[in-house]
């Protein structure tokens, strides 16, 4: 990019969640009338495939950012209703509490309520703190609605809530409306980059196939490997393992089974832990673990055992490292 | 210490003193663990002159302890809309900057980035400020209240110039009527055991033991000045040069302004703050360069004044903050724990940060650590953005020739500043930290009016043709001046607010 010259061309390096959001958010607020929006991705590369349980923020994305239509949403990606996630297992087998969106009890003269609860708790009062939660009491129920805006005083608080989706008919919906913004993609894998001999600037890619893609400003959604963050920047890399030793997943999804849970389960497990995230079509599962306690197919076997319904397809797996680039541009 | 704390000491004078003393009261009043407050007062040092300007954060204050707006006007304060600056980049030159936003955010993004686009590129002349609804009521004296579609828009505010004796004469006499225990002394020494207070000794014999003790004393800090490490106050001298202070009263102005006005000259600053029974004047400036005297003749120049060193109050201020203002079971709140000139309204906004965080954090029981720790943590980072945003006055003026201005327009500042000011020099973004007593809009009046142009704008303003930008700017003046038309004259909003309510001055 060269200085004081305004962006015209941005070149978004990955499909995926990461990618086709970033294209359609782009398309949405810069538009691409005075500038050019392209993203390269190559079927070829696998998507992870996971990252189908999502916080209430997403709302503001889909809604705010993107204008999407809620039920549209909905209906395109297989997605349902999340009230918050369950813990499973891990104060002690058999205990578990939810992490519901929204808001505990009502403070009151400025101090919260949590030290009103802890009061009359300590004092013999017999109901858990996440009993003053809606969330948690329509989980529980395995019940949702949305807020209602009826005129008149209030008499329920706001619901917050959140989606689970199939990651890749997301991906697939989005990149739908950024190409109808007018985002163009090309099918290709990245062999090598250009920089600017001055400044280190990106200045191109180029592509297995020879072709050449010029850009001014280049966003990398090509996920772990970080194409140019890190193989062209060596941007680096805090690794938090010591405090998150998980490195390993194993993901299968199986049939739906039972009624339908509004809230994703975490559920601790002997060298990790195990989620359970519903979709209308099948349920999403994975066991996240620390391969220094368990191996691979042992993780497999002990999550196919550990289905609520029957598997769909043979566990992928995924390696990483938990942590986050030292440089983000 | 492992029983809750049943009794508070607060040992001090004046405003810290009262409010905070008032404030604790208040706070455990009607609680199933009663407290009892001790207010050790120390002699007062409060003259007829002083007063107190504040921010809109004043209000919650007020709030909190429930207390009318009447209590300013009947003691003959004022509403401040803003402060109005004079001179700081050079003479005649001036700036508003007033409680509130400016224009009206197209697409999601900021109405300054239009306006830097139309300085810049579409011949536009008028200035930020007037673009803002309480400016322009400010300009024709009146009281901000919003309609419900301009509120949707405009942060409209305003905070106050106090009347320092009698405002504080009612707080005390209202903290006593509600159980506040009052003493009158003089601290002879304490006595401490590891690292805390155990007793105070007053110069008539007596002795106070509490379980929590509170310096409200001000500048002498003469609680946590025994308990702290030499190097614990920080001074900030070299970012703000000004050390002594001379305030005064004059007649008041008619019509009466509902701003403050900052005017700058070659050794320090002036101001004048309407009241409605005087004008309180302060100036502000570097004993380097000037003697009382000096000042004073300077003053009765430029205010057509004859003041005479007799009638007016001379004081000095240490500018800086204690690293630690809570040690041990001693807190210093208010001016005890920072110490500021009065340039943007901030001297009781210190002692409001204090009481906010003390509340939050009271202790229950156990060892205090831990409250402590997160208490002087959240009171640095407050201070520190407040220090700042006070240094970009003098780091920004163009005030050539003149030594201390020349000498301050090159200082090193705070990295923290030195970063706010090139990024909005060069994109018109605000960076805001944690912890921001003053918020974006408050810091784009002043950038802007000590004459920073962004160098570029956000570039999603393109989308915005030039001619349908014209319109909305019309469009957006056109509003400010009908809603401002409807707004009652301050006169108004006063009289209405002083008869109408009881006697009492707590609702």
């Amino acid at each position: 990019m060269i200085m004081n010259q305004r962006i015209k061309n941005i070149i978004i390096v990955g499909g995926g969640t990461a990618g086709w959001m970033t294209a359609a958010a782009l398309s949405k607020t810069i538009g691409c009338r005075s500038c050019k929006i392209t993203l390269v991705e190559s079927e070829q590369i696998g998507t992870v495939g996971v990252g189908e349980a999502t916080l209430p923020l997403i709302n503001l994305f889909n809604k705010n950012v993107l204008g999407l239509d809620e039920n549209e949403f909905v209906r395109e990606t297989n997605a349902t209703f999340k009230l918050g996630i369950e813990f499973a297992d891990w104060r002690k087998v058999g205990h578990s509490y939810f992490h519901p969106f929204g808001h505990i009890g009502v403070d009151m003269d400025g101090i919260s309520f949590m030290h009103y609860w802890l009061r009359w708790y300590k004092a013999g009062g017999g109901l858990d703190f996440s009993r003053f939660n809606a969330e948690t009491e329509a989980a529980r129920s395995l019940k949702f609605m949305r807020t209602t805006n009826e005129p008149g005083p209030k008499v329920m608080p706001d619901i917050y809530y959140a989606f689970h989706f199939d990651a890749s008919l997301y991906a697939a919906y989005l990149r739908r409306y950024a190409e109808k913004l007018g985002v163009s993609r090309i099918e290709g894998m990245i062999e090598s980059v250009n920089q600017h001999p001055d400044n280190g600037y990106i200045s191109s890619l180029v592509l297995k196939n020879g072709e050449t893609i010029e850009g001014d400003f280049f966003i990398d959604c090509s996920g772990f490997k970080g194409i140019l963050i890190e193989q062209v920047y060596q941007a680096g890399y805090y690794d938090w393992s010591h405090w998150l030793p998980v490195n390993r997943a194993a993901a299968v999804p199986c049939e739906s089974a039972g009624e339908l849970l509004p809230f994703t389960r975490s559920t601790a497990r002997e060298s990790g832990w195990q989620w359970r995230i519903p979709l209308q079509h099948r349920i999403g599962n994975g066991y996240v673990f620390c391969d220094q306690y368990i191996s691979e197919d042992e993780a497999a076997d002990k999550l196919l055992s550990r289905l609520d319904g029957r598997a769909l397809d043979k566990p992928k797996s995924l390696r990483f490292v938990t942590g986050v680039r030292k440089k983000a541009g | 210490m492992d029983k809750p704390i049943k009794k508070v000491a607060v040992v001090g004078r004046d405003a810290d003193a009262w409010l905070a003393a008032l404030i604790l009261r208040l706070s455990f009043l009607k609680a199933e663990n009663p407290i009892e407050i001790v207010l050790i007062e120390l002699p007062s040092k409060l003259h007829p002159h002083e007063f107190y300007s504040v921010l809109p954060s004043h209000q919650v204050l007020h709030k909190v302890m429930g207390l009318r707006e009447s209590v300013v006007f009947k003691t003959a304060g004022q509403c401040s809309l803003g402060q109005r600056f004079f001179n700081w980049s050079g003479e005649s030159t001036s700036f508003f900057h007033g409680y509130d936003t400016h224009g009206v955010p197209v697409n999601n993004i900021e109405f300054l980035h239009y306006w830097v686009k139309a300085r810049k590129h579409m011949q536009l002349e008028l200035p930020l400020e007037d673009f803002s609804f309480v400016v322009e009521a400010a300009k024709q004296g009146k009281f901000p209240s919003l309609s419900d579609s301009a509120a949707q828009v405009s942060n409209a505010t305003y905070g106050y110039h106090l009347n320092a004796l009698p405002y504080i004469s009612a707080i005390a006499k209202e903290a006593i009527g509600l159980g506040v225990v009052h003493k009158i002394g003089e601290l002879k020494s304490l006595d401490q055991i590891d690292g805390n207070i155990s007793c105070l000794h007053l110069s008539d014999g007596s002795q106070v033991q509490a379980d929590l003790y509170i310096d409200a004393s001000g500048e002498d800090a003469i609680l946590i000045s025994q308990l702290e490490a030499a190097d614990n106050f920080e001074s900030w001298g070299q970012w703000l040069p000004c050390d002594k202070k001379i305030t005064a009263s004059l007649p008041p102005l008619s019509p009466m302004p509902g701003f403050a006005q900052i005017v700058a000259f070659q050794q320090g600053w002036i101001g004048y703050f309407p009241l409605l029974n005087r004008t309180a004047l302060t100036a502000i400036y570097s004993s380097e360069y000037a003697t009382a005297e000096q000042i004073i003749n300077k003053v009765n120049k430029v205010s057509k004044a004859s003041l005479k060193a007799e009638s007016v109050v001379q004081s000095t201020i240490k500018t800086g903050a204690r690293k630690k203002s809570w040690i041990g079971n001693c807190v210093a709140i208010g001016e005890s724990a920072a110490s500021i000139e009065p340039l943007d309204a901030t001297q009781l906004h210190i002692l409001h940060l204090s009481m906010l965080f003390l509340r939050r954090l009271f202790p229950n029981s156990g060892d205090l650590k831990l409250e402590a720790d997160l208490y002087n943590e959240k009171m640095q980072s407050h201070l520190t953005n407040i220090r700042d945003f006070l240094v970009a006055h003098y780091k920004l003026n163009q005030r050539h020739g003149e030594p201390l201005w020349d000498a301050q327009r090159n200082m090193q500042i705070p990295q923290s500043l030195e970063e706010k000011i090139s990024l909005f020099s060069s994109r018109g973004m605000v960076a805001m930290c944690e912890d921001e007593t003053f918020l974006e809009e408050n810091w784009a009046s002043i950038l802007i009016g000590h004459g920073i142009m962004p160098e570029t704008y956000d570039p999603l303003v393109e989308k915005v043709s030039r001619p349908d930008q014209v319109k909305h700017f019309q469009k957006i003046l056109q509003y400010i001046a009908a809603e401002v038309a409807a707004m009652p004259s301050m006169q108004s909003h006063i009289e209405i607010n002083t008869e109408s309510s009881k006697s009492s001055i707590f609702s």
